[in-house]
């Protein structure tokens, strides 16, 4: 089974693959699941290529002045802003 | 028989810098040129892989660590562009001087920015990119950072920073390959941890092999 190509799997899979979390427990993200301050793994590094990753996977720029804690603070605060971004 | 590393210096600026060598006494030599801060640590060893396996080949090759970089005695702070296309050309110099045979530049991602500053018989470049992809990573790590310290700890002074942001490979500087990965999970180099990927090594390596056998044959 191929999974659709939303931006809530792209982050997902981002999650797994650049911060190396456990398939399983990214599965478990809700929308409120805090990111930002909420998982130790999402240093300063983890930052900087978790959204050059997405930029990627989903052909979007993000720019410097749009990432802030609030973008980041949950898994539904950053698959909101994804889409947001998709819809252009 | 796995080929042993040598290790040497060599001159830039005011003092030497370490270098890391294989196959020292094969015609054919390599000097690679890593890519710059956290990016070089994360491909370190699979630069390292790369050497080893030309050197199975009948390649030797070098890896020079910047001024600045690495083990250098150099303050990161000070260096310029033109440092370490200086030391670039200088760690070509002495390998060819050495080796009396060709020599082939190959270049890591933002390396590439310096592949002109020694004369080669061929250029090669893997996933190349340009330095305002690379500061423009660094810029963001520091845009959440809750601490004083930016760029990820590297100390990169005001001057370099603006090099950097205006670089891009040079073009048309003679024969040139470039490898661009098929896309195969994510890149070695942004990752949270120094990984190895044996089978990327040897597509590389393969690549970059054949390229020098067609430099050869010109």
């Amino acid at each position: 089974m191929t999974e659709k190509l939303t931006a809530e799997n792209v982050v997902r899979s981002v999650l797994v693959d650049i911060l190396a979390i456990s398939p399983a427990r990214v599965a478990a993200f809700d929308a409120d699941t805090l990111l930002f301050g909420g998982i130790p793994e999402l240093d300063s590094m983890g930052v900087a290529s978790l959204l050059t990753e997405i930029e990627d996977r989903l052909g979007i720029m993000i720019e410097d002045h749009e990432v802030d804690a609030d973008m980041l603070e949950t898994f539904g605060s950053l698959v909101a802003f994804a889409d947001r971004k998709i819809a252009g | 028989m796995i080929p042993q590393p040598e290790f040497g210096r060599y001159q830039a600026g005011s003092g030497e810098e370490l270098l890391l060598g294989f196959g020292h006494k094969f015609d054919r030599q390599v000097l690679f040129i890593e890519s710059f801060f956290e990016e070089r640590n994360l491909l370190r060893r699979t630069v390292v892989a790369l050497a080893r396996r030309l050197a199975e080949s009948g390649i030797g090759s070098t890896i020079p660590d910047l001024p600045g970089c690495g083990d250098s005695l150099h303050d990161l702070h000070d260096i310029r562009l033109a440092d370490w296309r200086n030391a670039v050309a200088n760690a070509g110099a002495r390998l060819k001087q050495r080796s009396g045979g060709p020599l082939y530049i190959a270049s890591i991602r933002a390396g590439a920015l310096l592949d002109d500053a020694t004369n080669a018989a061929g250029r090669w470049r893997f996933v190349p990119t340009g330095g305002r992809e690379i500061m423009r990573h660094l810029r963001r790590a520091a845009l959440l950072a809750t601490d004083e310290i930016s760029f990820l700890g590297y100390d990169i002074g005001p001057k370099l920073q603006d090099e950097l942001e205006l670089s891009r490979p040079a073009q048309g500087t003679g024969p040139m390959h470039e490898y661009v990965e098929e896309r195969r999970g994510v890149p070695l180099w942004r990752r949270a941890e120094p990984g190895e990927d044996a089978d990327l090594v040897e597509a590389v390596a393969l690549d970059l092999i054949a390229w020098i056998e067609k430099c050869g044959r010109r």
